[in-house]
């Protein structure tokens, strides 16, 4: 799987959409569930990234501009589509990350890829 | 007979009349029956410990030994004062679990107007009591303003959801830390949150009663986060992840390899084991990394990582790229929940 690097991003968000999780959603993003709290992952899944895979719309997830995020937000939000039926591949296909941290990305896939394998399982 | 003065002689006339008033109030008593002498509710009086610490196996056995003295009197229906005249030192952790005891004691109805509190005799000690609100709930009238520098950097946030939000903007205007290693911190204390939500209070459905507690204390060179819960504890939770054989047989084989000379575990053990599963109650492999985020915000940086759960101590260190864990035990003394102080060092390199 190739994702794409800051230099292609740069000319990608000139043509795509993008969500900036601490404008659009919360500065404050924290836990998995509903039931949580306000910011939770499963919320931040229902209302934005849903319909992003409904449309088969490829989007920018801007990551920086909040107070940081716990594993739980990150793999209720990206690993929870896979939960959800969407693919591995429709998902790599639809969203793409801008963020100063690297690593950020590099968890983010990690929870697509370790949803899929479960599923798969 | 000796002649008495006019003064002696009024003296004498008020003491009769008192007299007389007294025998007249007794026959009353004895002719109503609906009229009963109200119980008269004895005072009792808790001996503060000396430093409210928990890391050290001697005043974490005083500080326990103290809050559970604290709760068995209050449920006798005993009023309580608490002698502070021997405490000189309040550190985060045992303050923090003494501060959540209290404000737990204090949804019981008729527990607020049990407490009180006396012998403030430590500036300190009495300006961090104030700053904290404490000697308000222990019904200290007296105004005490908290000016000194070692006590105005105390912040505290309480809460039962993970709205992170007054935890972070807290840390944003008090703390000195470096972004990335904020952002490290609020993420460990995000998925401490979460845990709670999860894993901490299992027989509550309310998320008013998931309740948690923090206290930030920044000083010069170091950051102290302390976040504690009441809930059933670490190694309460971890063997009902293990309802299938397959799991038990996992946790099995984790403790062994670990302890490979035990033959049965306690609590601490049972901690250390929780990290190494990874993997929280429910049993399904996309949860429980809160665990290592809480551990990643000082392995991404230096300092260290206290978890005290029940009876169990686990330590992280990380200094000078020397990493080390062990764990303690306390074989009597539960914290009766979870509690976690990260010590993070704020260079800014």
């Amino acid at each position: 799987m190739v994702y794409p690097d800051q230099q292609n991003l740069n000319t990608m968000k000139k043509n795509k959409r993008i969500i900036d999780i601490g404008k659009d959603f919360s500065r404050f993003p924290a836990g998995r569930f509903l039931s949580d709290g306000p910011n939770n992952g499963e919320k931040f899944q229902i209302n934005f990234l849903i319909p992003v895979m409904k449309k088969d719309e490829p989007v920018i997830i801007e990551l920086d501009n909040t107070a940081g995020y716990g594993s739980s937000f990150l793999e209720e939000a990206f690993g929870g589509l896979i939960r959800k039926g969407y693919s591995a591949e429709q998902i790599h296909r639809c969203l793409s990350f801008s963020t100063q941290d690297p690593s950020l990305i590099a968890e983010i896939n990690s929870y697509i890829d370790e949803a899929s394998q479960e599923s798969l399982s | 007979m000796k002649r008495i003065s006019w003064k002696q002689y009024l003296r004498q006339l008020r003491l009769t009349d008192k007299r007389t008033a007294k025998k007249q109030r007794r026959k009353n008593i004895q002719k109503s029956p609906s009229v009963k002498l109200a119980r008269p509710q004895t005072l009792k009086v808790i001996s503060a410990p000396k430093v409210f610490e928990l890391r050290n196996k001697r005043t974490h056995r005083k500080l326990i030994g103290f809050l559970n003295t604290l709760k068995r009197q209050l449920t006798q229906h005993q009023k309580i004062c608490i002698d502070f005249s021997a405490t000189k030192q309040m550190v985060v952790c045992g303050t923090l679990l003494f501060y959540a005891e209290l404000r737990q004691l204090l949804k019981k109805p008729g527990i607020a107007k049990k407490l009180s509190c006396s012998n403030l005799n430590d500036t300190l000690v009495k300006q961090v009591l104030a700053h904290l609100g404490i000697l308000d709930m222990l019904n200290y009238r007296r105004n005490v303003t908290a000016s000194h520098e070692q006590v105005i950097c105390w912040k505290y946030a309480i809460g039962h959801t993970t709205n992170t939000e007054e935890v972070a903007g807290l840390l944003e205007k008090n703390s000195a830390l470096p972004e990335q290693k904020a952002k490290n911190l609020y993420r460990g204390i995000s998925e401490a949150m979460t845990n709670v939500s999860h894993h901490a209070y299992p027989d509550t459905s309310s998320k008013d009663s998931k309740d948690w507690f923090m206290f930030y204390m920044e000083d010069k060179n170091t950051a102290f986060v302390g976040f504690c819960d009441l809930g059933v504890g670490i190694p309460e939770t971890l063997p009902l992840t293990t309802q299938n054989a397959g799991e038990q047989s996992k946790l099995r084989q984790i403790l062994i390899a670990l302890f490979p000379k035990k033959q049965h575990f306690n609590d601490a053990d049972y901690i250390r084991a929780a990290i190494e599963l990874k993997r929280s109650r429910t049993g399904q492999n996309n949860r429980g990394k809160g665990l290592l985020d809480m551990i990643n915000v000082i392995k991404n940086n230096t300092g260290s990582l206290h978890i005290l759960s029940n009876k169990g101590l686990y330590v992280y260190q990380c200094y000078n790229d020397q990493k080390q864990e062990y764990t303690k035990y306390y074989r009597h003394h539960s914290i009766g929940g979870t509690l976690i102080l990260w010590s993070i060092p704020i260079n800014r390199t």
